[in-house]
């Protein structure tokens, strides 16, 4: 794989990345081994964007659950120690995930005050330069020009800005559903998304 | 993926993912650069997981754009407690587009207006006539409006127009040498580096002809018909290819989809252009609201997504209906 095609980013985008933090929780609900929650999930969107073609998948949410299923299973016939109990708990697993449901489809209408939110909690010269990246749709370039910072500085900022927005979104934006396996760091972090909408960095 | 004992991995892998996208976002690689990042992706599979996730994440902070120029970060940040802090949601830069745009209606006839498009981008362009010009990826168009004559010049590209009748007024584009005239109709006309002109007529008929002293008669191109025309002197058009069939017309189209810009465009036929490219269909109502001008940008196959950056923006509400519509409501 080389970069991602854009329309496969917006497909995990629109697809995919909406129902990551009930992805989660339910890897939570069902711990297999010691596989980590946040290995399946990467795995799963290393297959999601390798696929060839996401045309004929009518229902994502339940291919991605799907997909990361598959990913505990291949990763439990590798480690050979298969024991009886885990592949009760694996079976649990394959339950099928019903469709969104209307609730959650109207608690979704925030995302754009959601997205807002993430950037106004964004540290100042970060939440500055992504302002003007992603509200104004100024280049990288321009900003630097506009600033009168190099363009490197513009790149650490946006990259930044990333890292913070991949903690909070898909891992509980809405609270309550952080990484099974963060550290102090990130657990203090996440609280101060929930509590304050704040990001320390 | 073997050793998973330290949970600082994900965020290496995360810090690394983000750095890479944003470095993508800045500009092409270098060489180097380009074997480095195909190396890094190669080494886990979970660092081709946490790039995908991290470009999806980028591509989804997209959506600020919608916010507008005038988006103030104070104006979200959470106060402690969770309520908003001045609570001031915008009112859409549509509504200062329109007050601007009114200031400069007098001078839309004598200026030309140049639309551009970025490679990926795609814009749907409302024109003063009514008229629709949509421009496809990395094109460059000139309008210019005259009492008399409704002119396009397309620089550079592909674009689409659907074209207000108005017999008093042709709108003609202009390609290279090769006029395309026409009086209230649908067409594409394609002019990419230096191929030859396409023209694809998708409704109603027009004229094509090549700029001359010496005017040639216009080669007339009815509907569902291909024209190719090559800039040689004596040879106004050639290579005409008629009957072609819906589909194949809706195909060489399908570039209308991806992200699409609007600007001044009402809701209501924002609502029928989402047709086109969902079966989740936009259901708007209130006729008040269908009227509301919108600006923005949008991925063309998200309408869930476009009303509720909408809701938010003009103060509505929306939701899905029991069918699996998207409504818009107050």
């Amino acid at each position: 794989m080389t970069r991602i095609a854009r329309e496969r980013t917006l497909w995990l985008m629109q697809n995919v990345l909406p129902h990551e933090p009930a992805l989660r929780a339910w890897l939570r609900r069902k711990p297999v081994g010691n596989l980590e929650v946040d290995d399946v999930v990467q795995e799963t969107y290393a297959i999601l964007a390798g696929l060839e073609s996401v045309h004929g998948i009518r229902n994502p949410k339940n291919y991605a659950f799907q997909t990361a299923y598959s990913v505990i299973i291949s990763h439990l016939r590798r480690s050979r120690i298969v024991a009886i109990r885990t592949m009760a708990d694996v079976d649990l697993l394959g339950v099928m995930i019903d469709e969104p449901s209307l609730e959650q489809q109207l608690s979704d209408r925030d995302e754009l005050r959601q997205v807002a939110q993430a950037i106004a909690g964004l540290p100042d010269k970060c939440r500055e330069v992504f302002t003007l990246r992603r509200v104004e749709g100024m280049s990288q370039r321009e900003i630097a020009e506009r600033l009168g910072i190099s363009e490197n500085t513009v790149e650490k900022h946006v990259a930044k800005g990333i890292r913070l927005l991949m903690r909070i979104f898909g891992r509980g934006g809405k609270g309550g559903d952080y990484s099974s396996k963060g550290s102090a760091k990130e657990a203090s972090e996440g609280e101060a998304d929930d509590a304050s909408g704040k990001l320390r960095d | 993926m073997s050793a998973h004992t330290h949970g600082s991995q994900t965020q290496d892998i995360d810090h690394a993912a983000a750095a890479w996208v944003a470095r993508l976002d800045r500009g092409a690689l270098s060489p180097e650069e380009d074997r480095a990042f195909a190396h890094w992706l190669a080494a886990d599979i979970r660092h081709a997981g946490a790039y995908a996730r991290a470009e999806a994440i980028f591509a989804y902070s997209e959506r600020a754009k919608a916010l507008g120029a005038g988006f103030d970060p104070a104006d979200f940040r959470v106060a402690p407690g969770g309520a908003f802090g001045r609570r001031r949601l915008f009112v859409g830069g549509a509504a200062a587009a329109a007050v601007a745009g009114a200031g400069l209606l007098s001078y839309a006839y004598l200026l030309p207006t140049e639309y551009r498009t970025t490679r990926g981008e795609m814009r749907v362009i409302r024109l003063t006539d009514g008229s629709v010009m949509t421009l496809n990826t990395a094109s460059i168009a000139t309008v210019r409006y005259t009492p008399l004559r409704r002119e396009v010049i397309l620089r550079e590209g592909e674009a689409l127009f659907d074209v207000a009748k108005d017999r008093d007024r042709p709108f003609v584009v202009t390609a290279g040498r090769i006029d395309v005239r026409a009086v209230g109709t649908s067409f594409a006309v394609r002019r990419l580096g230096a191929a030859p002109m396409e023209v694809l007529v998708r409704e109603g008929i027009v004229d094509v002809q090549r700029q001359s002293r010496a005017p040639t008669a216009p080669l007339r191109v009815p509907a569902f018909t291909r024209a190719v025309a090559v800039d040689t002197p004596g040879i106004s058009a050639e290579a005409v290819e008629v009957g072609i069939d819906p589909d194949a017309i809706a195909r060489q189209l399908s570039w209308r989809e991806g992200m699409i810009a609007f600007e001044g465009i009402t809701l209501g036929e924002i609502a029928e252009d989402f047709r086109r490219y969902s079966d989740t269909r936009i259901i708007i109502e209130d006729p008040v609201i269908a009227a509301m001008p919108v600006t923005g940008r949008f991925s063309a196959y998200d309408p869930q997504g476009f009303a509720r950056a909408v809701s938010v923006s003009l103060g509505l509400q929306s939701g899905m209906t029991p069918s699996g519509m998207v409504a818009l409501w107050k």
